[in-house]
């Protein structure tokens, strides 16, 4: 029954001969076609068919003639020339560091950590440097999206000190039993608590842990840590065979 | 008597893997690799289950990028190459082992798979696409897509107009190559958040898959668990993966895979064999690559390796298949007594598993689409689009934001590894959004336009969620850290040359052949 199905049991040991049979026959087909061209070609010159054809080229089919031009100028670069123009590329203009322009992004990792960067800029730097400093600079994270703080006076679920003008990190955020957006700004907040934002977040939607979702971190960590995770700290997933193969990469 | 169904969804996706730029590149194996053993293997199944007129229903979901790579003429015209050394080799491999009888009897078979690829090939005059084309116009097999470059959205969706521009663009190629647009969408990763679904509801997408604890953990209780769709409020229906059938084939050790009878993918002789004889076979006749010819089994942990028997290996597909589908009838049975509607088992696959990892894949989907067919069955094989055809009033929710990774969301594509790329990502976004803004209401000459597209190009390259995934997976991941640098750097190039009118066009034409996918694209649709 599963004779015809299997790869390698799929073929006579003469399916070679098949194979040559097939161009054969291709080869057949063409000579067929080819007679009957020459018959055609008997009641007209080849000049007449030139000039018909030219006449068509140019009459009918714009197109195909700026495409046939693209392809020449495309095919007249060769392999080194591509090289070199990529190589080039990649030396004056690969990304080293990110604009100037002020910004700060969420981004989900699971139900329990948030992924955060921010990227302040110097145009203030001295001003910035010495809130810095004086751990005047903060970063605010509330569990609400930003249209439902009340100018950012609302209790922060989690505020940690900035002393980077840009800064990479991941958080853990308590166990949430409802969806909850997420927004977060960063500030200078002065002895008597009041709060100046300088940049705000996007809002971030966070799933609520489901009963499938084991966090890498334990449950105690994640209640006595408000601290700013290092990016280490996410336990190193063991593979999943549903993305392993992606690219052919890995096998279970 | 029919009580419910199976939906077998195989996405197929690869990344855009093409490098005109060398004479021959690592990396395009990977493609060439797959149509072996994936998709022509898939497209011989096809053939011979309309040949046998069985009836069934298939769903398979071809990302932007394979589309684009299958129709290609430079990858056709090299494939063909690949192919004909993989032929000359099964040959010499003949010659070679003429006194190991047991080993000449599998390169014989080798050598006939190859040809056998080759003849189906050439059947389908290079376009694979065609075959595939042909089976959906057939009515048996289901076509979708995904983004365009397979962009994982839950980490793009900083920046509006990249998610929307993933998706459409990924519809607008599918369409331009298929002739028709789809009606379900795999979200890539089946990565998943909230809303994500109104954005498909406008490019007219009807369905979509999610993993299991999208719908588990929906907004409301899903009244029949993974085995009924959620709506999502506005018609656009979520489905989930059936965990117990995915299981059953993805799972490394209980999985069907790893049945010590089925195939080694590990011992290939490009690995083994004396380097000047297997030199014109590998890279650059120096490194040392897979050949595609395998001769040993799985065998089993610490045993040195048996020699492969493909009618031991059929005998297991055989089994493997019955397995499957005896745990469909029985699951069918149970949850058809305690559902208000027909259940549907839905479960979905890389493609890439099938024939590749799993040589034997194609023939078990083959033995599992032919039982399924019998009419003693209690189920039925089905596509998504036609359950919802036949079944209405669905129960609203939002799915839970998810994906199909490691531990059920986003933590396989940010992390120590690979979070260094989305600030670059976010910014190179929102840089092409300013950038098509800007020129929204300027007269742009053509050679102006040819540039802005061409970042967009550059940009949807970037957003791949390959080249983070290889990062993490710790394969080949110089390769992906040159590539999202490298196309972020032509994305930078581009925008620097547009917004100091300084083009080079030797330059821009380089960059258009390199990166010659999505040729209809239009940088306008970036514009706020």
């Amino acid at each position: 029954m599963y004779r015809n199905i299997y790869p390698l049991n799929l073929l006579p040991d003469s399916y070679s001969g098949l194979d040559i049979l097939n161009i054969n026959l291709k080869n057949l087909v063409m000579a067929s076609s080819l007679s009957a061209d020459k018959k055609v070609q008997a009641s007209i010159s080849e000049e007449e068919m030139v000039r018909i054809s030219k006449k068509i080229s140019r009459n009918f089919s714009p197109i195909a003639l700026i495409d046939n031009k693209t392809k020449t100028l495309k095919n007249k670069i060769s392999s080194q020339e591509l090289l070199k123009v990529s190589q080039n590329i990649n030396l004056y203009y690969a990304p080293k560091a990110v604009s100037n322009k002020k910004s700060l992004t969420l981004l989900s990792i699971d139900p329990r950590h948030i992924y955060v960067y921010w990227n302040l800029n110097k145009t203030n730097s001295a001003t910035l440097l010495q809130s810095m400093y004086c751990n005047e600079l903060v970063l605010r994270v509330y569990s609400e999206p930003e249209q439902n703080l009340a100018h950012v006076k609302a209790k922060p679920l989690i505020e940690v000190p900035v002393h980077n003008f840009q800064h990479r990190e991941q958080l853990s955020i308590p166990k949430a039993d409802k969806e909850t957006m997420y927004s977060a700004y960063i500030g200078k907040c002065t002895a008597n608590n009041d709060f100046t934002s300088i940049v705000k977040s996007n809002d971030l939607h966070i799933s609520k842990a489901g009963s499938s979702f084991i966090s890498p971190l334990s449950a105690e960590d994640i209640s006595n840590n408000n601290e700013i995770d290092s990016i280490d700290s996410v336990s190193s997933p063991a593979s999943h065979f549903a993305g392993t193969i992606r690219s052919g990469q890995k096998k279970p | 008597m029919n009580k419910g169904f199976l939906s077998i969804i195989l996405h197929a996706h690869l990344p855009y893997v093409r490098h005109p730029e060398y004479e021959s590149f690592f990396e395009e194996n990977w493609l060439f690799e797959a149509m072996t053993e994936c998709y022509i293997p898939l497209i011989n199944m096809l053939d011979h289950l309309t040949d046998d007129r069985i009836n069934y229903r298939l769903t398979l979901s071809l990302s932007p990028t394979l589309i684009s790579m299958l129709t290609d003429d430079l990858l056709q015209s090299r494939y063909q190459h690949h192919l004909n050394k993989q032929i000359e080799l099964a040959e010499k491999e003949i010659i070679r082992t003429r006194k190991q009888p047991q080993t000449q009897k599998l390169a014989r078979l080798y050598r006939r798979y190859f040809i056998n690829s080759r003849n189906t090939y050439q059947k389908y005059s290079g376009n694979l696409l065609s075959a595939f084309k042909k089976h959906h116009q057939q009515g048996h097999l289901e076509l979708i897509t995904t983004t365009a470059t397979h962009g994982f959205l839950p980490l793009l969706n900083i920046n509006s107009t990249t998610v929307k521009n993933q998706i459409e663009i990924g519809i607008e190629t599918f369409k331009s190559n298929l002739g028709f647009s789809p009606a379900g969408f795999w979200l890539p990763e089946c990565g998943y958040y909230p809303d994500l679904d109104k954005v498909l509801k406008k490019a007219g997408i009807e369905y979509f898959f999610t993993d299991t604890h999208a719908i588990l953990d929906a907004s409301k209780q899903a009244e029949n668990g993974v085995y009924a769709p959620l709506d999502c409020g506005n018609g656009v229906m979520a489905f989930a993966r059936d965990e117990d059938s995915s299981q059953q084939v993805w799972s490394a050790e209980q999985g069907y895979p790893g049945n010590i009878n089925y195939r080694e993918y590990y011992c290939d002789i490009g690995f083994e064999l004396d380097q000047d004889y297997i030199a014109p076979y590998i890279l650059d006749a120096k490194k040392r690559v897979n050949t595609g010819i395998k001769y040993h089994k799985i065998t089993g942990k610490g045993l040195k390796k048996d020699f492969y028997d493909p009618r031991q290996a059929a005998i297991k597909v055989a089994q493997d298949a019955e397995d499957f589908i005896s745990n469909c009838q029985q699951k069918i049975s149970q949850l058809s007594s305690s559902m208000d509607r027909a259940p549907i088992i839905v479960a979905p696959y890389d493609s890439e598993l099938f024939g590749h990892w799993w040589f034997e894949g194609p023939a078990w989907l083959e033995s599992v689409l032919r039982l399924a067919d019998k009419k003693t069955n209690n189920f039925k094989t089905i596509s998504c689009r036609d359950y919802l055809q036949q079944q209405s009033n669905h129960q609203v929710a939002t799915p839970a934001a998810s994906t199909w990774g490691h531990e059920g969301y986003s933590s396989y594509w940010i992390n120590e590894e690979n979070e260094w790329i989305y600030p670059f990502l976010h910014q190179a976004a929102d840089e092409m959004q300013q950038l098509a803004t800007d020129f929204k209401s300027v007269t742009v000459s053509k050679l102006q336009q040819r540039v802005l597209n061409q970042a967009a190009r550059s940009l949807l390259l970037a957003q791949a969620s390959d080249w983070p995934f290889i990062m993490k997976s710790g394969t080949t991941t110089e390769y992906a850290k040159k590539r999202i640098t490298d196309h972020l750097a032509r994305f930078n190039y581009l925008q620097q040359s547009i917004r100091k009118n300084r083009i080079d066009e030797h330059y821009l034409l380089a960059l258009e052949t390199m990166d010659n996918i999505f040729p209809d694209i239009d940088y306008r649709r970036y514009a706020e």
